[in-house]
């Protein structure tokens, strides 16, 4: 069955996108203690049967959380090591020297649950509505691993976004590589973006931007 | 009436502009010598009247086609002086700091019918078609103008695709970065991409990746 939306509402999911990543950046700010900037390096629209290979092979960390309230699917954010360890140096404030200590993997979960909570709210508000979640699993595990472990109950009729983004912390020099994974249920998902009226998030985008 | 696309075949605009975007990587290497990877780093759509705004203040080189054949529409490449003037320069190996000169000017010009064959080439491949064209002609314009004429027989209803790109030489640090435009017909781009079915790009997909692993070895 087809999932069909009208193509002008399209323009919403960038938007989504980009008032989620500008949450992420807020609430990471927040948590370091320190003004952060996210870019985002790329927006891709994948199969999700692709995610392994978009995820890689290597061992990530991964934050995946299931969205018990529309657009549902899974949110995931993965990180390697080395972002793994900027962030417990940040915000745990000690160097990571071999295994991260306790403080330093609770500061690590900390910054999953900002981050995720901040995108996700972010998604809610330009949807003008709220999604209800708990905290994600922080796992270290490979792509293939991820997606039959958290991502298995995927539609695989379904898509999955896929953001690669830079938060930067200009005080310290440092830049932390976030990859942000989406994947609604299309159902839902389509429901969400055709409720929306473009024109509004469009006007509203116009007065945010600072003349 | 609204059109509609299935939300499931977002993935095979993603396909398609990868391929399109490989397309132009050996079409840069075969017809001017050019390695370089072409990387595609974010695909959004906008509204028509947003498309000033994506291209940016002042002016701006651009190379506009129209399509003659399915998805129809408009196909914008911008690019601004700093970039021209890079790619002129590395096309001629004069320096372009004093401005451009005809060389120059003709290097461009032919990079951009590179780009833009290589590009809708490969969408048409992967359409298992053709697509006609017309050469583009490379202007210089302020972005208002750009979008004005590159709008003025596009259906405000239209699905815009933008695409930041970059194009990465193999042989040295230089970047070039150049920004797309694709405006289908929205009738006839949905008409198209219902046909197409992810798992046959796929087969297409791991088919290529072997041919490259056989070419590696």
């Amino acid at each position: 069955m087809p999932l069909l939306v009208d193509v002008r509402q399209l323009s919403v999911i960038n938007e989504l996108i980009s008032q989620g990543a500008t949450n992420v950046a807020a609430s990471f700010s927040t948590l370091a203690g320190v003004e952060t900037t996210i870019d985002i390096q790329s927006i891709a629209f994948v199969d999700p049967a692709d995610l392994p290979r978009e995820i890689g092979a290597d061992e990530v960390y991964a934050a995946t959380i299931d969205l018990t309230e529309p657009p549902y699917g899974s949110f995931m954010l993965t990180f390697s090591k080395e972002t793994a360890a900027v962030v417990a140096e940040l915000v745990a404030g000690s160097p990571v020297e071999g295994d991260l200590t306790s403080l330093q993997q609770s500061a690590l979960q900390e910054m999953c649950n900002i981050c995720t909570s901040g995108f996700i709210d972010g998604f809610a508000n330009t949807l003008e509505t709220t999604i209800d979640m708990g905290t994600p699993d922080l796992t270290r595990t490979d792509g293939a691993t991820i997606l039959h472990s958290k991502l298995s109950h995927v539609d695989d009729e379904g898509i999955a976004i896929v953001l690669d983004s830079t938060i930067r912390v200009p005080e310290q020099g440092r830049e932390l590589e976030l990859h942000v994974y989406l994947v609604p249920a299309p159902g839902a998902f389509v429901n969400l973006l055709d409720r929306i009226d473009v024109d509004a998030v469009d006007r509203d985008d116009h007065s945010s931007v600072p003349s | 009436m609204p059109i509609l696309v299935d939300i499931r075949k977002l993935t095979i605009i993603g396909k398609l502009i990868q391929h399109g975007a490989a397309n132009v990587a050996s079409s840069l290497s075969t017809m001017a010598g050019i390695d370089a990877d072409i990387k595609i780093k974010s695909l959004s759509f906008v509204e028509p009247n947003d498309i000033s705004r994506e291209m940016g203040d002042g002016e701006m080189y651009h190379a506009n086609i129209r399509l003659t054949e399915p998805p129809y529409g408009v196909f914008v490449m911008t690019f601004d002086d700093e970039t021209a003037a890079e790619i002129a320069q590395h096309m001629t190996g004069q320096s372009a700091e004093s401005g451009l000169n005809q060389m120059h000017e003709s290097a461009l010009q032919e990079i951009c019918n590179i780009l833009t064959s290589g590009f809708i080439d490969g969408i048409a491949n992967t359409l298992e078609t053709t697509i006609d064209m017309e050469t583009p002609e490379l202007e210089r314009a302020d972005t208002e103008a750009i979008a004005e004429q590159t709008l003025s027989h596009i259906r405000m209803d239209s699905l815009s695709i933008v695409l930041d790109s970059v194009v990465d030489l193999a042989d040295d640090d230089t970047e070039f970065q150049l920004r797309i435009f694709l405006i289908p017909d929205p009738g006839s781009f949905v008409n198209i991409i219902d046909k197409l079915d992810i798992d046959e790009i796929r087969e297409k997909d791991n088919l290529t990746e072997l041919h490259d692993e056989d070419r590696a070895f």
